[in-house]
């Protein structure tokens, strides 16, 4: 682009600076207003002290002109930076391309009014964040994603929009979408962030529209307990799975053992770890001690036998009461008895996959997203079970849930729950959980062929609709979940480098009630 | 001159705008967040966040709380780890830099092989160095026991040794900047010094106090500044190394426990508090570094 300069003497201080086609001209003596971006120039600033203007200073002005130019264009560049975050609709209102492409099917519409009388939310967006799915997926969950768009535009005339997030930090952008009360009608959670978003007052209650939804009845129990609040449906369950016990079958027939069902217990459970390890000569059995799936076992674990995590009230800390020690140092024990590896104090359940892969463990606690990598590396030769029971029967509650949410600032309630309707529906629950490697948290879709090439289906679907959830619904959990981590990693280190009895745990956890009622306490 | 330094106000501003924006308002902001409640409870309506004082700065140094005790002991842990790590990259680079000043055969490999590490992401780098420092499965105990220096495994990732596998992490991605930075240096140093002092009657050690030293000097207080504000605010090493979890005691260093005080627990008020007190401390560190060497350098 080329710009021509035009100068004039400057006046007086009602001079601007105004863009045109042919450049920037220099248009002394006119205040007009228009919506044009207009720099004010004071004249003092750049007439000389004789008035004169000779050739050195008519250099300066264009610099010190060409200097705020740039600096307006900057500024508009920011300003335009700052509406990034604005949902869609309000961009749509705001942004000329918008306006224009709506003057432009202006008589579209009116030809199509007939058919578009039943389509209520024609002509609104509703804008979607999911998290980003594995690479493996990506394809055929975008290609579900572009029908979902056509049906959601068929059905009801809304254009669906949907941004990827990441799953390290969607949290974090909902909750500065929550703080400037901008951002996507409709999000995806895991189990564990409807209360943190609910508590901040982020979700719309959605127990109005369960009946448009399926009804309550369709979805299993742990479902519907993450996605409640106070009482009320804040989310709805999308797919997932449960955290399991995988096992080597290959293993377990060499030494002889039976493969375990689903109501095994605590005791067949350390009696197969037992068996497995004297036959493998070295540990069989994989667990994490470290991030918070450390913390998600011992709370199962002390569920099934009759503990509880905290009070029913939520006031006060009850997992170190004798069933949390038992199951602390049910832990302690299989690693002195020799039937865990000393590594487990520093594994997440990331580094275990790949051991049980190779064949150094012969079971292993996983999640359920394991399976397509069994499937890709171990071909038939492995099974999964759900956990050990207690006396208090399954309490695998740790499902590695996905929920969608309305959130309470959209504009566009009714719409919003329009497109949920259809993101619910049994047909795209199976479409998408189908490519995403999930179960439904639908009752009703326990025997869709779409789920025939998922090995580990039974098991989820058991863990689903049997085990009763543990975790709190409670709005500092991730508090409480990272402190607990804390102290059961230091008790799994002091095991594998020093020694632990059972005063010791008892000590930690103690001090790590302490810790957890002043966090209730504060919350 | 009074024009001249009003005309180069004038060139300087956009940068300074900018700088403003972009850097210094959101600084000042975080600054703001630490005398304020902040958090996940009103983050839906900030009318309702309150000017609570010093509060969260007397909570972070309150002994006997959660806050308190992991503050401090990630405080520590951060000034031990940047200290460590500075001095570490930096006499291995200076080393590392002298002998790759020395002519020798396929010295051009070895400043080339060098040099890899630095081209590594860093988050491909804290990955790799978690896998190889695992205990039971981790190649570094695998080669020590064949070796026959250790019998029983070591858990680096666990305990004080945590810390020191950060350190060692930092060692590996940092000293390829150190030791080419120095060898840069070096390579302006005339030969001439070295031999007319050899023709004096310097020894290697004098050669090197007298001659190297004062030719290395500059970059080197460059170095050191820069490792230690590097190190001071260390995330993607710890944060890629433990993955899912928190590191262990030290090794919890600051810039983690801020990301969990802020993004983790959603006390964003607490989370800016421990960043001004870390930014206040470094930058004390910082300004005294500096004031040591043009000390030295004016004398």
């Amino acid at each position: 682009m080329k710009f021509f300069w035009k100068q004039e003497r400057l006046q007086n201080r009602d001079t601007v600076w105004r863009g045109n086609k042919q450049g920037l001209t220099l248009q002394p003596g006119k205040k007009k207003r228009e919506n044009r971006q207009q720099v004010s120039i004071d004249k003092t600033t750049y007439v000389g002290k004789s008035g004169a203007t000779d050739g050195r200073e008519q250099r300066m002005k264009k610099k010190l002109l060409s200097t705020l130019l740039a600096m307006a264009l900057t500024a508009a560049a920011l300003s335009g930076c700052g509406n990034a975050g604005q949902n869609a609709q309000d961009s749509e209102q705001q942004s000329g391309v918008s306006e224009v492409s709506k003057q432009g099917t202006g008589n579209r519409e009116t030809e199509n009014q007939e058919e578009t009388a039943d389509k209520p939310y024609a002509g609104t967006t509703v804008l979607m964040n999911l998290n980003t799915p594995s690479e493996s997926v990506r394809e055929n969950f975008d290609a579900w994603l572009e029908d979902l768009q056509a049906r959601v535009m068929e059905e009801t005339g809304i254009e669906l929009k949907v941004e990827m997030v990441s799953w390290g930090d969607y949290l974090n952008k909902h909750l500065t979408s929550i703080a400037s009360q901008e951002g996507p009608d409709i999000i995806q959670m895991g189990s564990s962030v409807p209360p943190v978003i609910a508590a901040a007052g982020g979700l719309l209650d959605l127990t109005p529209y369960m009946d448009g939804l399926g009804g309550m009845d369709v979805y299993c129990d742990v479902g519907k307990y993450y996605c409640s609040w106070d009482g009320k449906m804040i989310a709805i369950p999308w797919g997932g799975g449960g955290r399991e016990i995988y096992f080597n079958k290959d293993i377990f027939d060499a030494a002889g053992l039976e493969y375990p069902d689903n109501d095994w217990t605590l005791e067949e459970f350390e009696q197969n770890a037992k068996a497995l390890t004297e036959h493998m000569g070295k540990p069989a059995l994989a667990l994490m001690g470290s991030s918070n799936d450390t913390t998600y076992y011992f709370w199962s674990q002390l569920v099934t036998d009759g503990g509880a995590v905290l009070s029913e009230d939520m006031t006060k800390a009850r997992f170190n009461e004798q069933e949390g020690v038992d199951a602390v140092m049910r832990i302690v024990n299989m690693y002195k008895n020799g039937y865990i590896p000393s590594s487990f104090a520093e594994s997440t359940v990331d580094d275990i996959l790949p051991t049980f892969i190779n064949g150094e463990v012969a079971m292993a606690y996983g999640s359920a997203s394991w399976w397509q990598d069994l499937v890709a590396n171990m071909e038939g030769n492995w099974g999964t079970v759900a956990m050990p029971v207690g006396k208090a029967g399954l309490a695998n509650g740790t499902v590695t849930m996905s929920a969608f949410g309305i959130m309470s600032y959209t504009k566009n309630p009714e719409a919003a729950a329009a497109v949920l309707k259809i993101l619910a529906s049994p047909e795209e629950i199976v479409k998408s959980t189908a490519i995403l490697g999930w179960i439904p948290f639908r009752t009703d879709l326990e025997n869709d062929p779409a789920y025939a090439d998922n090995p580990a289906k039974d098991t989820f679907f058991y863990v689903a609709k049997e085990s009763k959830a543990y975790i709190p619904q409670y709005q500092a959990i991730s508090t409480v979940l990272s402190t607990s981590t804390k102290y059961l990693n230091s008790i799994f280190t002091q095991a594998v480098t020093g020694e632990v009895d059972e005063a010791y745990v008892r000590q930690q956890l103690d001090a790590l009630a302490t810790e957890v009622d002043n966090v209730l306490a504060e919350n | 001159m009074k024009k001249k330094k009003q005309r180069i106000g004038v060139w300087i501003l956009p940068a300074l705008v900018s700088m403003s924006v972009i850097q210094f308002l959101p600084g000042f902001v975080s600054v703001l967040m630490g005398f304020t409640n902040l958090g996940v409870q009103n983050i839906t309506n900030i009318a309702n966040t309150k000017f609570v004082g010093l509060r969260n700065f007397i909570g972070i140094f309150k002994k006997g709380t959660v806050t308190g005790n992991q503050f401090m002991i990630s405080l520590f842990g951060t000034l031990e780890y940047t200290f460590l790590a500075t001095a570490v990259t930096f006499l291995f680079g200076l080393g590392l830099a002298l002998l790759l000043n020395q002519d020798f055969r396929g010295r051009a490999f070895v400043r080339a092989a060098l040099i890899v590490p630095w081209i590594v992401p860093g988050v491909v780098a804290a990955f790799i160095w978690r896998l190889m420092f695992l205990s039971d499965y981790g190649v570094i105990n695998k080669l020590l026991r064949h070796a026959g220096l250790i019998k029983e495994n070591i858990f680096w990732l666990l305990e004080d040794k945590a810390l020191m596998s950060l350190v060692i992490a930092h060692l590996w991605s940092n000293l390829p900047f150190v030791m080419i930075s120095i060898l840069a240096a070096l390579q302006t140093i005339s030969e001439e010094l070295y031999e007319a002092c050899k023709i004096d009657g310097g020894n290697v050690f004098q050669r090197f106090l007298y001659i190297t030293v004062p030719g290395i000097k500059n970059v080197s207080v460059m170095i050191v500044l820069l490792s230690f504000i590097k190190g001071a605010g260390e995330f993607t090493l710890p944060y890629v190394m433990y993955g899912r979890s928190a590191p262990p005691g030290k090794a919890n260093l600051i810039s983690i426990l801020v990301y969990q005080t802020s993004f983790q627990t959603w006390e964003f008020g607490q989370g800016a508090a421990m960043s001004c007190v870390v930014l206040v401390i470094m930058l004390l560190l910082a300004i005294l570094y500096m004031r040591l060497a043009m000390q030295e350098e004016k004398e």
